[in-house]
């Protein structure tokens, strides 16, 4: 039996996470979950102790990176064997963790959840898809591999990839990059077709303003992270 | 160049220097950091006492006028300093980054440890 634990980085999300923890707990009570609270400034990290949920409160607020990789060091320490990364938003709906986890015990590094595949479920503003497809394209031109999703923030990674995480991971708007990283590395990604919800409260992290930034910093990124030395 | 001016910023280079030296050994300053700055009020001082520096270095990289030769190297000395800092400032962030996220992991295990304790004793 593998040990797998459930990753949830968590930032002002005291109206979703309790649903989405127990959710979790109904779907798949066989995994543990970690909940990183990333200096909220609301009662996340409350909500999840009163469930009985483990939660690293970082005293500082690190972004959305910073918290993903305390999640997989987390891991690591406690030699975990797959890791799941779920949205503590409540968008990633849990009936799709064992079926990312099934895909990672069949031999695959790293499974990502899309939501493009199937085409069901909420498929995000026509501005984001737009700018999915675009970061799907230039995967797939610096590394010839095939990603709808590439800003999904769900998805299982087994040991190898955990420890890679712990060691490295970006610090902002990581996900199409940590894509380029792993395939750079020779590490297996695969995608599974899942259905999303539409936030259920509070605002994405990506706004208007910030979009513009975002596609030059990922884009550069991800040529980065193409070119980058192959330390493992 | 003006003889009162050269003579004005003579003085307040070295004063410059002596101020910088100062704050290292008041350890305001760390070395390591404030190397830039040494060289830099060095060179300063340097094309203060000799201005002739300036006119050679125009006259080398045919720059007509010596002033924009002096914007130049100033120029360069603060580029260095700033691209410094840059270096430090990402290797202080991922330091932090790291530390940060120790702590956040000791946090839990100390937590946990206190309830293992507490549910020893009762």
């Amino acid at each position: 039996m593998e040990k797998v634990l459930i990753i949830i980085p968590a930032f002002n999300e005291e109206s979703n996470i309790g649903q989405l923890l127990d959710n979790i707990k109904k779907e798949c009570p066989q995994f543990d979950i970690i909940v990183v609270n990333d200096c909220s400034k609301d009662n996340t990290s409350i909500v999840c102790k009163s469930r009985q949920i483990n939660v690293i409160d970082l005293p500082v607020n690190l972004g959305i990176g910073g918290a993903v990789q305390t999640g997989y060091k987390y891991a690591l320490n406690l030699g975990y064997d797959i890791a799941v990364q779920v949205d503590g938003d409540g968008q990633h709906n849990p009936i799709y963790i064992q079926k990312l986890v099934n895909k990672v015990e069949q031999g695959v590094d790293m499974c990502i959840g899309s939501r493009y595949i199937e085409k069901k479920g909420f498929q995000s503003t026509l501005a984001r898809r737009i700018g999915i497809k675009y970061f799907s394209r230039e995967i797939y031109l610096l590394s010839k591999q095939k990603i709808t999703d590439p800003t999904s923030g769900a998805r299982a990674c087994n040991k190898a990839v955990i420890k890679y995480f712990a060691n490295s991971y970006p610090k902002d708007y990581p996900e199409p990059e940590t894509i380029i990283a792993l395939k750079n590395r020779d590490f297996t990604i695969s995608e599974t077709p899942v259905i999303m919800n539409e936030r259920e409260e509070g605002k994405s992290s990506i706004t208007a303003m910030k979009s513009i930034y975002y596609m030059i910093k990922v884009t550069l990124a991800m040529i980065i992270a193409s070119i980058a030395k192959k330390e493992k | 160049m003006n003889s009162v001016f050269q003579l004005i910023l003579i003085i307040s280079s070295i004063l410059f220097m002596i101020f910088i030296l100062n704050m290292i050994r008041n350890k305001n300053l760390e070395l390591r950091h404030a190397l830039t700055w040494l060289v830099t009020s060095f060179a300063i001082i340097i094309i203060a006492i000799f201005p002739q520096i300036i006119r050679s270095t125009a006259f080398l990289l045919h720059i007509i006028e010596p002033a924009n030769a002096l914007f130049l190297i100033i120029l360069f000395f603060i580029l260095l300093i700033v691209f410094t800092l840059t270096v430090t400032i990402s290797k202080s962030a991922n330091k932090i980054n790291t530390l940060v996220q120790e702590i956040g992991l000791l946090k839990l295990t100390v937590e946990k440890l206190k309830n293992e304790n507490r549910g020893g004793h009762y």
